[in-house]
């Protein structure tokens, strides 16, 4: 008799007469398999000899050996979140993986999971439990279902209409949850969030602020600062200047990734310690390792480690004097304060020059001679040029103290600096202290306004339109009630309408 | 010997994306040199992206015909002057502002290989025609196992401000599935590569299937449901998200099931060490790059691909040739001679990596012929001058004999103005495109 499983097989010697049990031991894996016995040896000769077999039954018993899984204690912490019920006695297969599927689905999808949604996916746990699988193999396959579902990759909210006079309702409670989570942590809302969306808490504004003054002092709220400082500063682009290394010695990797850290640093400064948005120009500190304060020639900081440094009697303090926002508004071999100009504009003033004209004249008559700035004069002449470089170039000469890599200077090349300019509005100012104070004075104002539309469109993920005007008139006039600080800066944002709808989108 | 099916075909036929078991009558088309009783090698397309234009005196060879010159850029690639033909007079017209104003260097990448004029906007309503390798992909892209590849040495950028005005996804992809469909170019050699070719362990049987392979079309399924029901609440805007996202989830399906891929040991799969990831220097890369596009070609994994040797506008510095300035500054030369003969620098610099690579597909033995003889590769730019920033008479060259189709080694000069969409209707149809137009084209281009 030979008995054949899998790719393994085993002959029986069967004597005569007298029955006998055999046992046959196996290891067998999940799913369906096919035991084979079979009778070998058949043999008859008429009125010689018959050969034949009789089966009694085949009883096959087993056990399940789970050698894969490690015993419960040896398992990751998230394992036993994830699985918070097993099947056992008292709880169905079923049961369980209903409690753990809806939980897991919710969590995901940042809001309750549907009815439908559930059962589908309950389907799919079946599925893989009627081929063979076990109840841990059935959660892994729903949750990579769940996973890839577009419900946790994408943002959903529902599309909502206007009513007949032209008002949006509010987002739900969960999406109000989900904004802030993303906006502040660029991450999905914690429990206590998604319970406060629940239990409607989320709606009362004390509540609400609470919980945002304490996401930011977060950890995850680093996530805010590096997406949101960096795209806004365009320090991103860090990454990929490359200034002459013969020009510009100072320059290393290390100081490279320093500079980013610093004024990533800073920003988080101002924004944990609530102070005025302002600060961001006029701080008379900032945070250095001992690399880069070696580079910018500050003494007595040693190490790795960046720290607190005040910048009192030095050239230094703020964002504009920055060596990353410097170096990324540079040219490879030189400063160029048409770029600075116009990252000051743009960033800070919300007042982005125009593209360049079609088809910008070219400058036929031989080379521009003497220093940047006669040159940039002579390209001015041109009217053409002039109306937006009048705007750009003297923000731009301001900052000629720092060179390409964000190092002061006094010279470029043999010729001295000269940092005075003036605005079209007959505005004076020499140097970027100048420049910082009127930025912080004269032009403060439009300066919150425009840090509020760069907040608000990073919260909203969409660019602001004409209807969005008053809700941001609003937004800085409660941070300028509160001191300018940053705090009331991102509660007025998520207080603000943009924040609270949806935005009207042409279809 | 039977007509070979593409895999793809059977899939498409068979009505479902998965978990075909392979059949024999396939295997032997996977790699052309399984098929020598062929009659004829297939027909590949490329089509190479430089920034900034070039410096056009050092370009734009003298004499037209087969006697043709070579100036100092092309005379970098002197030792294929007879595999190659020099196009001049070519014109991208949809690169022109036509009333939008600045924005030459985004517009005219977004151009270069769809021929459209793109709408300007640095929003979420992005609008382009469809390019070349993608039309021609979707017509016969399901001969081979990916239907195109698009590759570069610098990575896209799907939103944001880049030129004037112009989205980032104009000015880093030039490949455009549709409309609003940029397709992102990988750089990473080593990407490139895993998705060529799985490694040997994937042969082995006895690793047993993990549950969520064996199910992942129910998983699948599930996904495409919730995508379902989402699409018909959605506002168009957002459909398009979602559209691509229902792209990505079938082309990774198809993509992670290994299927798609030829395994190493595979016969007449070529051996070549995996790279590692990016390296720093830029000679390096590229070369890796040029690699892969060889690799690809030669195993017959696609017939189609795109590659950028950087983003629109690129303002990179070329120390290793010293160059220190950027690409985009010197290109705006105001007349200057120092920065003309910088930018002349860069444009050898990228010619010689272009050499490279025609020295690398004519290593490549098809029957009697190569694989660059069994090629159609175009390499240039939408733009021609960079200080001028004109779109017509642009430096393009037109490497391979499209299988012996054409004759190679001249100079040809077109009337000015000639679209460049004619020279791509034409390769389009060699390549078993049938379509009446193409871009801006008004007739096919004679070559």
């Amino acid at each position: 008799m030979k008995v054949e499983w899998g790719k393994k097989s085993r002959v029986l010697d069967v004597p005569n007469e007298s029955p006998k049990e055999y046992s046959v031991p196996m290891r067998l894996v999940k799913g369906n398999r096919s035991i084979d016995i079979s009778f070998i040896n058949d043999f008859w000769r008429p009125n010689v000899a018959d050969r034949n077999m009789h089966l009694y039954h085949v009883k096959l018993t087993g056990s399940e050996k789970r050698s894969s899984l490690a015993p419960s204690a040896k398992l990751p912490a998230s394992h036993n979140r994830i699985l918070f019920v097993q099947p056992s006695r008292d709880v169905s297969v079923e049961q369980a993986s209903r409690a753990v599927i809806s939980r897991f689905a919710s969590r995901a999808f940042r809001r309750p999971a549907s009815e439908d949604q559930v059962n589908r996916l309950m389907r799919l746990a079946d599925e893989v439990r009627s081929a063979g699988g076990s109840f841990e193999e059935s959660m892994q396959v729903a949750m990579q279902a769940i996973l890839i579902s577009p419900h946790f990759l994408f943002r959903v909210e529902q599309p909502r209409k206007p009513s007949a006079d032209g008002t949006l309702p509010k987002i739900s409670n969960y999406e109000l949850a989900t904004r802030v989570s993303y906006f502040l942590w660029s991450s999905m809302p914690d429990d206590e969030l998604l319970a406060m969306a629940h239990s409607g808490s989320i709606r009362e504004p004390s509540r609400l602020l609470r919980k945002v003054a304490a996401m930011l002092q977060d950890r995850r709220a680093n996530q805010f600062v590096e997406n949101f400082a960096s795209q806004w500063l365009q320090i991103r682009n860090l990454d990929q200047v490359e200034p002459d290394a013969r020009i510009y010695r100072g320059f290393t990797d290390e100081v490279r990734v320093a500079m980013k850290r610093e004024t990533l640093t800073f920003f988080a400064g101002v924004m944990r310690e609530n102070l005025p948005v302002t600060t961001l120009l006029d701080g008379d500190f900032t945070y250095l390792n001992g690399p880069l304060a070696k580079f910018y020639g500050i003494g007595d900081v040693e190490g790795d480690q960046f720290r607190r440094v005040s910048l009192e009697g030095t050239n230094r303090g703020g964002l504009l004097t920055h060596a990353s926002v410097l170096t990324v508004t540079s040219n490879p071999t030189r400063t160029s304060p048409v770029k600075r100009g116009k990252w000051v504009l743009e960033n800070l003033l919300n007042t982005p020059p125009p593209p360049a004209p079609p088809n910008v004249p070219e400058l036929e008559r031989g080379k521009l001679v003497g220093t940047l700035r006669e040159r940039m004069e002579q390209h001015r002449d041109n009217p053409a040029c002039a109306t937006c470089h009048s705007m750009m170039d003297p923000l731009g000469f301001a900052m000629e103290n720092f060179d390409a890599v964000g190092r002061w200077r006094k010279n470029d090349g043999r010729d001295p600096i000269d940092a005075a300019g003036a605005l079209p509005d007959g505005t004076k100012f020499s140097g970027v202290e100048d420049l910082r104070t009127l930025l912080v004075t004269k032009r403060k104002q439009q300066f919150i306004r425009c840090l509020a539309e760069k907040l608000l469109i990073y919260a909203i993920g969409r660019g602001t339109e004409y209807y969005d005007r008053c809700a941001i008139d609003e937004i800085v006039a409660r941070c300028t009630a509160n001191e300018d600080r940053f705090a009331y800066l991102i509660a007025a944002i998520i207080e603000s309408d943009p924040f609270q709808k949806q935005g009207y989108r042409e279809p | 010997m039977p007509r070979t099916l593409s895999r793809r075909t059977m899939l498409r036929g068979a009505g479902v994306s998965l978990a075909l078991p392979l059949l024999d009558v396939m295997s032997p088309s996977r790699l052309l040199s399984a098929a020598e009783t062929r009659t004829a090698a297939p027909l590949r397309m490329a089509f190479l992206y430089v920034p900034n234009g070039a410096h056009m005196p050092d370009w734009t060879p003298r004499r037209a015909g087969n006697q043709f010159d070579l100036p100092p850029t092309l005379e970098r690639i002197a030792e294929f002057r007879h595999d190659i033909n020099v196009l001049t007079g070519l014109t991208l017209d949809g690169a022109r502002a036509h009333g939008d104003g600045g924005g030459d260097h985004a517009r005219s990448v977004a151009a270069f290989l769809t021929g459209s004029h793109p709408k300007k906007t640095n929003g979420a309503d992005i609008h382009n025609g469809i390019s070349v390798d993608q039309a021609t992909a979707q017509a016969v892209g399901d001969r081979t196992r990916f239907a195109s590849l698009e590759l570069g040495l610098e990575a896209s950028a799907q939103a944001g401000n880049c030129d004037s005005g112009y989205s980032c996804a104009y000015a880093s992809n030039m490949s455009w599935r549709g409309p609003t469909n940029p397709m992102a170019k990988e750089v990473d050699p080593g990407a490139v590569f895993d998705r060529l070719f799985g490694d040997n362990a994937t042969k082995s049987t006895r690793r047993a299937k993990t549950a969520r392979e064996k199910f992942r079309g129910s998983i699948l399924d599930f996904a495409l449901e919730d995508a379902k029901s989402l699409h018909r609440e959605l506002p168009p805007v957002d459909r398009r998200k979602l559209d691509e996202y229902l792209y990505a989830v079938r082309d990774v399906e198809k993509r992670l099931g290994g299927e798609d891929r030829l395994r190493l040991d595979e016969s007449g799969v070529p051996d070549y060490p995996r790279p590692s990831g990016v390296p720093r220097e830029l000679e390096k890369h590229s070369e890796l790059m040029m690699d892969m596009i060889t690799l690809a070609m030669q195993t017959d994994s696609t017939r189609i691909l795109s590659f950028m040797f950087a983003n629109a506008g690129s303002n990179r510095s070329y120390k290793q040739i010293g160059v220190n300035e950027g690409h985009h500054e010197l290109s705006h030369h105001g007349k200057s001679e120092h920065k003309q003969s910088q930018i002349a620098k860069i444009n050898r610099f990228h010619m010689e990596r272009f050499a490279y690579l025609l020295r690398r597909l004519k290593s490549v033995r098809e029957g009697n012929q190569t694989l660059l003889e069994n090629s159609m590769i175009v390499y240039g730019s939408g733009i021609s001058d960079g200080d001028r920033h004109n779109h017509d008479d642009l430096p393009i060259v037109l490497a391979g004999s499209a299988g012996g189709r054409i004759n190679t080694g001249r100079h040809i000069r077109y009337k000015n103005g000639t679209p460049l969409c004619n020279l791509y209707l034409w390769m389009m149809h060699r390549m078993g495109a049938r379509v009446k137009s193409f871009g801006d084209s008004n007739g096919t281009l004679k070559v």
